[in-house]
């Protein structure tokens, strides 16, 4: 159910399909930038103090953004899991509330 | 799924760390009761104080728990040492004889109007006031009824307080003052609703129909009369409501409340029917359809269709962005501080990266391939963020390799060479795009809650957003679905396309192209002559302090514009400045135009509204800083603040040109030299630019005396070298950086955090900060004394920031 949450594409039932490219894009930078934000709190919360310790050392050294980000998935097995389970929250609740009655 | 163990026993520990805080905030508060002082300072200091030392200290460590202590009780010992304490009230004589004749009085009046009453309307309508008035007129009527019956009781309840020792009764300084000035009220009032329901003896009033009227001022005048009739009918129906609701079993209540829905429904049909009207009138309109509606509305077909997509994209901004936005929050608010610590450094990192490429797309960055992944659909996240790095986003080729749907989408969607068309367009929507509308669903969404109250939030949710887009395309007007038809007055606005102004995407940033593009003669750094638009600064600059050492920390702060209004919050309107500024007028609370009667007034009004649309620099005049900006005179926000000083002149008598020159050629009395002295007053950005725009330099830094600070022309990158990773971190520790508007969720963290905001980046959600602030903050920002210490460095707001004593930066 989640997998298949994950791999569905919403863009139509959501009406996103008649916006124009600069729409779309701004929206999806909206729910994007949300919960990669989310993500990132929910991944500060969740790692152990040693692995913190460990993160700020790294973040010291001023990584670029692809490489962290590279980084925390390889290294922050829970980030990945973190980032799904946002995304699946946010697809459901969109589903839930407009999936039925637009598009 | 991830949670371990640890995690769970954390999120206990933190539950019950919760629940000692809350009983601590309990405990003071009662404390506080019983000592008897306000409850609207106890209410201030819980939320303003205790609230937040709460959400600082998480209590884990025994130091932790002691320095919280201490905090509390100090800010405990300043509120006993400050707050007021409830005043004992104390009786006053109401004489006796003059309450008597006041009741006496009102009893007469209400038997009068009830007769007169009996004599409105005819047939089935006769006798029923509710039913015949409308509009003004039934709220004028109402508002009488129910100031008779509060009158009533408080008459009653005075009388009720037994004797006075000096013979009248007993009655506080304050209920003697509430029962005379409704005494007067009432008699006013009375005259007036009599004349009313004289008007509608033996008859019934004019019908309304809700198509749209080809004369548009009469257009106009018809919705405000549907629209003020519908809210008069829900503000009865809501009154008898309460009435229910505090005697359910009340048949007579009952009966009351059916047709007070029944009227509220019929009023609430009528107006969703006229804004249905005046939506394809106004989609067709644009569309360039035929001149009379019915010929418009023959093509209207094809544009239900894109509107209501569109509609969904709202909602789901609305009823899913929106509570994703708040869970953020929460959060946020949750973490502990060094879990905040490291959220913070980690997100610094990531939109690091965004801004970086800023230049080439500003959107660019994870949160766009992350919202590609979101809709487009992709199995594997991480494996389509690996592989979709952030620098290909700016590569400005599609040749990012990606399977499936969600490749497909981001190709077309961002690699596809449009980089200066999306800078343009984002930049408008981002300033346009809202869901000013849905604010008003969810406002009706919670008025009939109760109609959902056993259907779990979802589905209520889902039936609210259905019943919208169906009222939208104006298919059905069930209970149901016109339940939220209100809501389309603004959907009207919001769905209008966004305009995108025809400009060239701005390339990095230099001082030198940011003049070139916002002026024609660009005047020399050195002209520091602050040239400020609004004439209300004028007057309200503050005195230049003295220039000794800026000791105290300080904002100084350029007070609002004068004649500046607020969209009310309650708002259902489309011509909002309009009306804003006319219930303001009708209010008194305009200056400058009292002379008017109400025709003049509304004929200039649409004159100047004509005249103001599109025009750019009256936007900007109109702009309140800290207010989300004036873009469009016909799309207004709730709650906003605008300057209607520019309505005010131009009905006055000032010309376009005078208003517009008038206001920015207003000279203000800061000069290089006030600048260059100790705690600087108060340079608001527009300033800081003005300052660089003047082409009639009337002071300069060459007049300041030579021992005075100088400002230097100082880039970011000399600054930073300048300064040790300490001192950058001390300097704004120690500043009192607290009024930066959109930066203030990231004051203190560091001067690269103050510089990135500078440049344009997208600090807090999704507000973006001026590109033109990064010419204020490089060239100007930095004023220096004698020895090259910082004196002050401006905020991004053109506030001057004033350090702590002289230079502990080491420059």
């Amino acid at each position: 159910m989640s997998q298949a949450i994950l791999e569905k594409n919403i863009i139509k039932t959501l009406g996103l399909n008649t916006l124009s490219d600069e729409e779309q894009i701004l929206f999806f930078q909206k729910v994007g930038a949300t919960i990669l934000e989310l993500s990132l709190v929910k991944l500060a919360k969740q790692i152990s103090g040693e692995q913190r310790t460990s993160l700020e050392y790294y973040l010291a050294t001023n990584p670029e953004p692809d490489v962290l980000m590279d980084h925390l998935l390889g290294n922050y097995s829970v980030f990945e899991n973190i980032l799904e389970e946002e995304i699946i929250a946010f697809k459901e609740d969109a589903l839930a509330v407009l999936g039925e009655k637009v598009g | 799924m991830y949670m371990s163990e640890d995690f769970v026993k954390k999120d206990e520990s933190r539950s019950q760390e919760e629940q000692e805080k809350q009983e601590i905030i309990s405990t003071v508060t009662a404390s506080l009761r019983e000592g008897g002082y306000e409850e609207e300072s106890i209410t201030h200091l819980i939320t303003e104080e205790i609230q937040p030392l709460c959400d600082k200290y998480s209590l884990e460590s025994d130091t932790d728990v002691a320095i919280f202590n201490d905090q509390l009780k100090k800010i405990i010992a300043n509120f006993e040492a400050s707050a007021a304490v409830k005043e004992e009230e104390e009786y006053e004589s109401f004489d006796t004889a003059t309450v008597e004749e006041m009741k006496t009085k009102a009893q007469e009046m209400k038997e009068a109007y009830k007769e007169m009453a009996a004599e409105v309307g005819e047939d089935e309508t006769k006798g029923k006031p509710t039913k015949v008035l409308r509009g003004e007129d039934l709220r004028a009527y109402r508002g009488f009824v129910q100031l008779l019956g509060k009158f009533a009781q408080r008459t009653e309840r005075v009388s009720n307080q037994g004797s006075h020792a000096e013979g009248g009764y007993n009655a506080t300084k304050r209920e003697i003052e509430q029962v005379t000035s409704a005494y007067t009220t009432i008699q006013e009032r009375a005259a007036t609703v009599a004349g009313i329901l004289e008007a509608y003896k033996g008859k019934n009033p004019e019908p309304i129909t809700p198509e749209p009227d080809p004369d548009r001022d009469m257009e106009y005048q018809k919705r405000l009369v549907i629209r003020a009739d519908w809210q008069a009918k829900k503000q009865i129906y809501e009154d008898v409501l309460k009435k229910f609701e505090a005697a359910p079993k009340d048949a007579e209540v009952l009966e009351e409340l059916s047709e007070a829905e029944a009227i509220y429904r019929e009023a609430r049909g009528l107006y969703s029917q006229s804004l249905e009207y005046a939506f394809k009138d106004r989609a067709l309109r644009k569309r360039g359809g035929g001149e009379s509606f019915e010929d418009r509305a023959d093509a209207i077909n094809d544009g239900d269709v894109v509107m209501e997509e569109k509609l969904g994209s709202l909602l789901a901004e609305r009823f899913v962005l929106e509570p994703t936005n708040q869970k953020l929050a929460a959060e946020k608010a949750s973490l502990t501080n060094q879990e905040r610590g490291t959220f913070e450094n980690l997100f610094e990192k990531v939109r690091d990266g965004m801004d970086r490429h800023r230049g080439k797309i500003k959107i660019a960055g994870y949160g766009v391939l992350i919202g590609v992944a979101v809709f487009g659909g992709v199995a594997a996240i991480a494996t389509f963020l690996v592989t979709k790095k952030i620098a290909a986003l700016s590569a400005g080729v599609g040749a990012v390799a990606g399977g499936g749907a969600a490749g497909f989408l981001y190709q077309k969607l961002v690699a596809n060479g449009t980089e200066k068309k999306l800078e343009k367009a984002v930049s408008a929507l981002e300033n346009t795009f809202s869901t000013k509308a849905l604010d008003d669903m969810e406002a009706d969404y919670y008025t009939n809650a109760k109609k959902f109250a056993n259907a779990d939030r979802n589905k209520r949710r889902a039936v609210t957003g259905g019943a919208v887009t169906g009222a939208f395309l104006g298919l059905a007007f069930s209970p149901d679905v016109t339940e939220c038809a209100e809501a389309l007055d603004d959907a009207l606005e919001q769905l209008t396309p966004v305009p995108v102004p025809n400009i060239e995407m701005p390339e990095p940033v230099s001082p030198e192209t940011q003049m070139d593009t916002s002026v024609d003669t660009p005047a020399p750094a050195e002209s520091l002559v602050p040239e400020v638009p609004a004439p209300e600064m004028v007057e309200s600059l503050p005195e230049v302090p003295a220039p000794e050492a800026p000791a105290v920390m300080e904002i100084v702060r350029t007070p609002a514009p004068e004649q500046v209004f607020s969209i009310p919050d309650g708002y259902e309107g489309t011509d909002t400045i309009e009306e804003t500024l006319h219930e303001a007028w009708k209010s008194g609370r305009v200056v400058g135009l009292e002379g008017m009667t109400n025709q003049q007034f509304l004929d200039s009004l649409r004159e100047a509204t004509t005249l103001f649309r599109d025009n750019e620099k009256i936007l900007e005049l109109m702009s309140v800083d800290g207010q989300r900006p004036l873009s469009d005179i016909d799309l207004v926000f709730k709650g906003s603040e605008y300057n209607f000083q520019p309505y005010i002149d131009y009905m006055n008598g000032a010309s376009i040109s005078e208003i517009e020159t008038g206001m920015s050629e207003t000279s203000v009395p800061v000069s290089a030299e006030a600048l260059t002295e100790g705690p600087s007053p108060v340079v608001q950005t527009e300033e800081v630019i003005d300052m660089r725009q003047s082409d009639e330099p009337s002071a300069t830094a060459d007049s300041a005396p030579q021992m005075r600070p100088e400002i230097h022309a100082t880039s970011k990158d000399e600054i930073l070298a300048m300064l040790s990773s300490e001192d950058r971190l001390s300097l704004f520790e120690n500043s009192s950086i607290k009024n930066l508007g959109p930066l203030s969720g990231y004051a203190g963290s560091n001067l690269g955090y103050l510089f990135h905001a500078a440049e344009g980046a997208s600090l807090k959600g999704l507000e973006v900060i001026d590109l033109r602030l990064t010419d204020a903050l490089e060239i100007k920002n930095f004023q220096y004394g004698p020895n090259g210490e910082i004196l002050n460095i401006f905020d991004i707001r053109g506030n001057a920031i004033i350090l702590p004593g002289p230079a502990t930066s080491g420059v």
